[in-house]
């Protein structure tokens, strides 16, 4: 029941990093790496300035500011100064392992007995289910502490999923979802799709720098290496989540990003469960990817059949 | 309108997926279901436990030193008197360096109920500290166990957790350096301002450096491609002698380092086993199969009765000096008589 628990909040968390690299890959067909870096970027913010004694709430805040910049970095490399996709993010990226390692002034920042935005949804336990520490589910005792985090990040995402479903619904989210599909047409109408373009990466990677301050708050720390092969991830998240909805209605497509990074962490605990071998880990990851790449294209053969 | 409603219904098949899953892994986890908590006894005088323990060892990332570290706790285990099998079940599991996926590992050994948990690595120490209260832990291969967080000092720790610092013997290696280098002012490293551990054994090599009059010039490095020219430039900083400290980075590319060092003339020094073997004058190496041994030591105490928290973090018990006799005549300097009794291995 741990174990689910556990694989429940990470996979709610990391679904922020999914709905970044939804908008990046998915609305604007932008292979944008920048991920690696900004995941890092956001725990690294929301870390050192928890530690220098900010606000949690605000520190969580500033992170996203920070992704957001970093991903409008990227956008400005591309768009004004014409740089292939792919080679702007790896830039940035690059760039971000310095400046996190800057921001956090070392390699890694432990938060054990700070308050944090996690400790204080521990702490709300008492309100959700009175001053009972250990739940009993159907047999399994299980932490209130743990119940409230996964109940209180479960409602955080759900209202972060209305908030980009509804702006994407805006005349403003229109056009940058336009700008991705068909940029010419969206520049007949007299939309700068340059501004849109720079806009969306900023709004792609701020989610992602919001995703990785939940995740050091929730882990306890933050580490300069923590954003390797995150992009991976995220991917995998949006494509398991697209193959599972086939359907591309926006709504939908957000709704499939979330359940496609909730799934995958799943996924990894069942592996981890079944006692596969441990250097197998990676290659079981990437079959994962694979049959849900696969997985759509097999169905739709069937059913012609 | 409409449309938005029944498209609710087009999401049934994730959210079934979801549930199915989640039913499953609730499904193997029903023998936790109204668990009495077994409370382990064990027969001191034969040592025999009351049941089939399951150790868990939890690794972060595949590197040398912490197969090293692995190996040696499998053959602590093997020579304890417990019998693999019969007496106990040892669960390795590797995160290969994949944090979220070590987060999982670890709910994962929370909610199986070991006996114990062996870790090796700070970030898996990072992550056990904050998640399991309960289980034994007993940790190697951790340069610094307050830094990681898991207590205030070497005795004061949390209730649960106890283990094995790794930190470099730096205090050694600087006064190994005085006896064979007298002369020396100025002694190098490159760093990895990308690993905690880096910068830490830094600091404590400084500290160490100082008191044995020598100044530490520093490099920082932070991708094996860089390597090569970091050390370089570091060999032209009119340093007398390279004195490597240990990270990840570094360890593994060592073999630029020592070609760097061998084309300036610059004498070469590790903290490593193997460095000595890849041209380095001496190498002042903390035992990394012993780490594991040490760390089952210590889980055969907790296994016998004593609280973790009454038993104190311990540093290595063994150290190696290993010289290279061939390298030192690359670099003409001779090495003491004295020096060469003391160490452990010499190669010719």
């Amino acid at each position: 029941m741990t174990l689910l628990i556990g694989s429940l909040t990470i996979g709610l968390i990391l679904s922020l990093l999914a709905l970044g690299v939804f908008i990046s890959f998915r609305i604007f067909n932008f292979p944008d790496i920048t991920a690696d870096g900004s995941i890092t970027l956001g725990a690294a913010v929301a870390a050192s300035m928890i530690v220098a004694g900010f606000g949690p709430l605000l520190a969580t805040v500033c992170s996203f500011i920070a992704g957001f910049i970093a991903g409008a970095v990227t956008g400005i490399l591309h768009t004004k100064f014409k740089i292939n996709s792919l080679l702007s993010g790896i830039l940035v990226m690059t760039a971000l392992y310095s400046v996190n390692l800057r921001v956090m002034g070392k390699s890694n920042i432990p938060l054990l007995s700070q308050k944090t935005v996690i400790t204080s949804f521990e702490s709300f336990s008492q309100y959700i289910f009175s001053s009972t520490d250990i739940i009993n589910i159907a047999g399994w005792s299980v932490p209130a502490k743990d119940l409230s985090v996964l109940i209180l990040t479960a409602i955080i995402i759900i209202i972060f999923a209305i908030i980009l479903y509804l702006f994407l619904k805006t005349n403003l989210g229109t056009a940058m979802r336009a700008t991705g599909n068909n940029a010419q047409m969206i520049r007949a109408l007299g939309v700068n799709t340059q501004t849109m373009i720079i806009l969306g990466l900023a709004l792609s990677n701020g989610l992602i720098g919001l995703s990785g301050a939940l995740f050091a708050q929730y882990q306890g720390f933050a580490d300069v290496q923590m954003g390797i092969g995150m992009i991976v991830l995220g991917l995998a998240s949006v494509i398991i989540g697209e193959a599972l909805i086939n359907e591309k209605t926006l709504g939908l497509l957000i709704t499939g990003a979330i359940m496609g990074a909730v799934l995958f962490r799943l996924l990894v605990a069942i592996a981890l469960r079944w006692g596969m071998n441990p250097n197998d880990l990676k290659l079981i990851t990437a079959g994962f990817v694979f049959i849900a790449l696969m997985l759509p294209m097999a169905l739709k053969r069937f059913k012609r059949n | 309108m409409k449309n938005t409603f029944f498209s609710i219904f087009k999401i049934y098949k994730g959210l079934l997926l979801i549930v199915i899953i989640s039913l499953i892994l609730l499904y193997t986890d029903r023998y936790n279901r109204n668990k009495k908590e077994n409370i382990l006894t064990l027969d001191q005088g034969t040592f025999k436990p009351s049941h089939k323990l399951k150790f868990c060892l939890i690794q972060y990332n595949d590197a040398p030193i912490s197969e090293e570290c692995r190996d040696g706790i499998v053959k602590g285990l093997a020579e304890s008197g417990l019998k693999e099998g019969t007496d106990y079940n040892l669960n390795i599991i590797n995160a290969q360096g994949d944090l979220a996926t070590l987060n999982n590992i670890i709910d994962e050994a929370q909610s199986s109920h070991y006996d114990l948990i062996f870790s090796t690595s700070t970030p898996t120490l990072q992550t056990i500290v904050k998640k399991i209260k309960d289980t034994p832990v007993v940790f190697s291969l951790v340069a610094d166990p307050v830094v990681a967080g898991a207590g205030t000092s070497f005795t004061n720790h949390q209730s649960n957790i106890t283990g094995i610092s790794t930190l470099g013997d730096y205090e050694g290696m600087a006064k190994l350096l005085k006896e064979i280098m007298p002369g020396a002012k100025t002694i190098g490293t490159l760093y990895t301002p990308g690993e905690a551990n880096s910068v830490k054994n830094k600091e404590v090599m400084e500290m160490y450096a100082k008191k044995a009059g020598l100044d530490l010039v520093t490099v920082p490095v932070n991708s094996s491609a860089e390597t090569m020219d970091a050390a370089l430039m570091l060999c032209t900083k009119k340093i007398d002698a390279v004195c490597q400290i240990i990270d990840n980075l570094t360890s593994a590319s060592f073999s630029s380092i020592q070609k760097a060092s061998a084309s300036t003339s610059i004498p070469l020094f590790g903290l490593v086993g193997d460095q000595a073997e890849k041209g380095a004058i001496a190498a002042v190496s903390r035992d990394y199969i012993q780490s594991g041994m040490d760390a089952v030591r210590l889980a055969m105490r907790i296994l016998k009765g004593e609280k973790p928290a009454a038993i104190p973090f311990e540093y290595v018990s063994k150290t190696n000096l290993i010289i290279n006799r061939k390298a030192a005549a690359f670099y003409k300097i001779k090495i003491p008589d004295k020096v060469i009794k003391k160490a452990d291995k010499v190669i010719k």
